[in-house]
């Protein structure tokens, strides 16, 4: 990775603005005044004009006051007082807790988080206030005006505590908006639209394009929509999709790719909740192929220290539970390397999958579906047994199509297998079903190879709440 | 002399030059401000240790106030200065007495002598009385509508009804409330009324809430009260925020967020209390210490002397008051109100009391307390006796008043369950809206989705809910 950023620290080109066509920008008109602005400056801009423009706006964070530890915040406190722009106490749920509360009033409230690596405690706050607050209260309330800006991704020296791309874990945050900006000109007019937003907005900075990346940016008030994705550069064979600051390498690698002849379409999807699906189909269609970017991942393994421990938590649907007694988070720990996510399906399997995530060396996560807890009763061995983790099974052998699955939703899926099977006496659609068991590591082998037979995979990856009426 | 630098040595040592480039004017380094020597200290470096030595001593005594002795003379350190101490003294883990408690009635409802406490006219008492018995009342049948199956799920606040009603009575209307879970008198003091407290018990089409959470979540931004989360304590950096916005835009009125003896143990409760001393905003942090969080006992969850203590450890003025008298709320909560919007600070409430119901309708107690416990606080420290008994007392109440006001809430308790159970459920759309301001297309998607696979399997949906 260092040696990646070398090739690119010294001549870094805004993605959308070199080769290739692009497609025209609306931001800036010819006659506007445009100044040449790294990425920091831009952000800059953006604040000082939303401060101006609503007097009811405030920002603030850990070190905000003087301009920032990235130099984002500069000039904002002598320009409008430090009753609009302060510094916080050093704690991040603090921050976005009393920026709920400022939005929730009405306000505007543009909360620093200094690294996405410290957004954790702050994870609460967002999950589960500032996603909810309008759904939960029949629309009577909302936090709209509340956006957090924290720097993210790999800069080079950053290691594992300033240099997390944390994103996919609120991509799964139904109720906020993830938006992150690849250059300077994008990051002006997302973070003023983020802002102006009417819904919470988490709003991820590429660190590394700080100052390295300059461009032209229109000095006026503008804003580049949410939810909007950009094709970047045309192409005819492979759709690539990214966003922030891994375009730049991707915008590289088409260019390395067109030189053995592959065309390569480049989208930047700007906003990753709610996502531009529309765009991404059309590009997809049209190419046949799709690579999706992930810049963090592959860099983290060896995060976690072995610990051994298993944590053990109801999750799921129940019927009554609303929104706090039946969420499924194990889609977040999914992108945690180093620990294993482990849920069974019934009794039996429970206490063989427990019994194994205990005695196993790595940290496990262990969700128990609470639906079951009374009503699923099963023939339980009673002598000490284990079942091994990560290692899928097969309960329902066919061949037209795979099904995966794990927990509860098995039951409901058994059930769909045998309804297909009345339904359709044309044919016979036949179903296997595949109990993942554990979602990280996963048995990747057993569902490739029974993909290859069936040719077709279905993944049911939650149980909606209108199935458990 | 050479002996006497040997001994306080390290001491003197210790003395630094602070230089006085604060941030923010706020109150606490104004306060410090001028407690900071007049000038820098000795300027004149010198090689030789103990010239050194000497100079510094030298500016510092003739810097220090002619009353102070060798043994209690200060240091600056940024916060300000600090008088120093050759003791090696801990700050004992509580004191040797318990904060008191502020009280007015005592247990049968007579006035203590000697109490302050704010006045409360006829019409107010009257209204807080009946409220409390009509937040009883409606506790009762909403419970056992839950145990007969007409509800999924309740919540009872027997034991603090004069904690919900009394600070509600305080308060004005245009205080914002952040509630915990088991404040829904706060709601029936402003006006909320038994069929809207129904209506979101049965998530009808009439819940305000568009029935999307729980039986006892209520919320009404009519009556300025953030509907409720389940969540322990995440309300209370958001009652900060909203009191600093009331603070910014300059109005007469403050904060409230309501918790638990459990909730003070979450990390928000702190980060809370934390930023409204820095922000000084003006909100009031009511603490129902009722004993119990679920099935755990106060002893098993803080070792501090309560909830009160905790508020000097972040600059925050406290009180602790009987819960469970209605005179003493009141009084306590009307006063730290005009505290907090006056002098813009929050102020933390800590109101003894006891939960003399189960946690929830899932619960069971006895699993974990005695009934005798909870029998006797039921009798013997009940609210609503006490508070009668003074009502009583001024001429303002009467049995007939009584029998006359419980026969009415019983009518009407029936009557909005009859209508609450009958009215339609929210529409299916609903389940879709409000997560954004305007539906995405995804939620679109799904929700056509859903009403495809509601056609071809209806028997596999409920029938009540319209389509």
């Amino acid at each position: 990775m260092a040696s990646l950023l070398g090739r690119f620290c010294r001549k870094l080109v805004v993605p959308g603005s070199a080769n290739g066509s692009r497609m025209v920008s609306t931001t800036a008109c010819d006659s506007e005044a445009v100044k040449s602005l790294n990425l920091y400056s831009a952000i800059n801009q953006a604040l000082h004009i939303a401060l101006e423009t609503d007097p009811r706006s405030y920002v603030f964070g850990e070190d905000v006051g003087f301009g920032g530890v990235f130099r984002c915040t500069t000039g904002l406190a002598e320009r409008f007082g430090k009753n609009r722009v302060f510094n916080t106490p050093l704690c991040e749920q603090g921050i976005v807790g009393f920026g709920i509360g400022l939005a929730a009033m009405g306000n505007r409230a543009v909360v620093e988080i200094q690294f996405a690596d410290y957004i954790y405690p702050a994870f609460d706050q967002i999950v589960n206030e500032a996603a909810k607050f309008r759904y939960r209260s029949g629309n009577q309330f909302n936090c709209g005006g509340l956006t957090i800006r924290a720097p993210y991704g790999a800069v080079g020296h950053g290691g594992h505590y300033h240099s997390q791309s944390p994103e996919a874990f609120f991509c799964h945050v139904p109720g906020i908006k993830v938006v992150i900006p690849r250059s300077p000109r994008e990051a002006k007019g997302l973070l003023l639209s983020s802002i102006r937003d009417p819904n919470p907005v988490v709003f991820f900075e590429p660190k590394w394009l700080y100052r390295q990346a300059v461009e032209e940016v229109p000095e006026h008030d503008y804003m580049i929509p949410l939810s909007q994705a950009e094709i970047i550069r045309q192409g005819s064979d492979i759709t690539l999709v990214g966003w922030g600051a891994q375009l730049t390498v991707m915008e590289q690698a088409c260019l390395d790719a067109e030189k053995e002849g592959i065309s390569c379409e480049l989208i930047d999807l700007k906003t990753l909740l709610p996502w531009d699906k529309e765009t991404v189909e059309a590009s997809v269609k049209k190419t046949g192929r799709l690579l999706k970017l992930f810049i963090s991942g592959v860099n983290l393994s060896g995060f976690f220290l072995i610990i051994g421990l298993t944590i053990r938590a109801p999750y799921g649907a129940v019927g009554h539970g609303g929104h706090y007694h039946s969420q499924s988070p194990e889609a977040f720990f999914c992108h945690v390397p180093g620990i294993k996510v482990v849920i069974p399906r019934s009794p039996r399997e429970a206490k063989g999958l427990l019994l194994s995530s205990i005695r196993d060396p790595n940290s496990v996560v262990f969700f128990e579906p609470k639906w079951l807890y009374r009503q699923a009763v099963e023939e339980v061995p009673e002598h000490d047994y284990m079942i091994p983790l990560s290692e899928a099974e097969v309960i329902r052998e066919d061949n037209d199509i795979t099904l995966v699955g794990w927990g509860v939703q098995l039951t409901v899926m058994e059930q769909a297998c045998l309804d297909v099977e009345k339904v359709s006496a044309l044919y016979y659609f036949n179903s296997k079903i595949i109990d993942l068991k554990s979602q990280l590591p996963w048995d990747k082998e057993t569902v490739e190879a029974s993909v290859k037979k069936a040719g077709m995979l279905l993944i049911l990856d939650a149980i909606k709440p209108i199935v458990n009426y | 002399m050479a002996q006497h630098l040997r001994s306080s040595k390290p001491t003197f040592l210790n003395v630094l030059r602070h230089s006085l480039a604060f941030g923010s004017p706020s109150h606490a380094s104004r306060h410090l401000r001028h407690n900071l020597p007049h000038g820098p200290l000795s300027t004149r470096v010198s090689p030789n240790p103990i010239t050194r030595l000497c100079n510094t001593m030298v500016d510092t005594l003739s810097s220090i106030g002619s009353h102070e002795d060798a043994n209690s003379q200060v240091m600056d350190f940024p916060g300000g200065k600090v008088s120093f101490t050759p003791e090696i003294h801990f700050i004992s883990e509580s004191n040797e007495e318990r904060v008191p408690c502020y009280r007015v009635l005592d247990d049968n409802g007579q006035q203590l002598p000697n109490s302050q406490f704010v006045p409360v006219s006829k019409e107010i008492a009257v209204k807080m009385y009946s409220d409390m018995v009509t937040l009883q009342m409606m506790d009762n049948i909403f419970y056992e509508a839950q145990r007969q199956g007409r509800l999924s799920f309740y919540a009872t606040a027997y034991g603090e009804e004069a904690i919900n009603i009394a600070s509600a009575a305080a308060l004005s209307p245009d205080d914002v409330i952040f509630p915990q879970y088991r404040e829904p008198g706060v709601l029936l003091w402003r006006g909320f009324t038994l069929q809207e407290f129904a209506n979101q018990c049965f998530g009808n089409k009439s819940d305000y809430g568009k029935g999307r959470q729980m039986p006892v979540h209520y919320g009404s931004n009519k009556l300025n009260y953030f509907t409720v989360s389940a969540t322990i304590a995440t309300q209370l950096p958001n009652a900060v925020g909203a009191a600093y916005s009331l603070k910014m835009d300059g109005k007469d009125a403050c904060a409230v967020t309501f918790f638990g003896d459990g909730g003070s143990s979450e990390g928000d409760f702190h980060a809370a209390m934390n930023f409204a001393a820095v922000m000084e905003a003006p909100v009031l942090f009511i603490c129902r210490n009722n004993g119990w969080a679920i099935s755990t006992p106060t002893s098993d969850q803080f070792r501090s002397d309560g909830v009160v203590v905790k508020g000097r450890a972040y600059g925050v003025r406290s009180l602790r008051v009987d819960g469970n008298d209605a005179l003493a709320m009141y009084s306590a909560v009307h006063e730290a109100r005009e505290m907090a919007i006056r002098e813009h600070r929050p102020i933390l409430i800590e109101a003894l009391t006891y939960r003399v119901g189960h946690h929830s309708t899932s619960d069971d107690s006895t699993r974990y307390r005695s009934a005798d416990e909870i029998e006797w606080w039921n009798k013997a420290r009940n609210p609503l006796s006490r508070f009668r008994t003074w009502v009583e007392s001024n001429g303002w109440w009467s049995d007939e008043a009584e029998s006359d006001l419980r026969s009415r809430i019983k009518k009407d308790m029936l009557e909005a369950i009859r209508v609450a159970e009958k009215t339609e459920k929210p529409n299916l759309n609903h389940m879709f809206s409000d997560v954004y301001d305007v539906p995405p297309l995804n939620l679109r998607e799904q929700e056509l989705l859903v009403r495809q696979a509601i056609k071809s399997h209806p028997q596999d949906y409920p029938s009540d809910v319209p389509l």
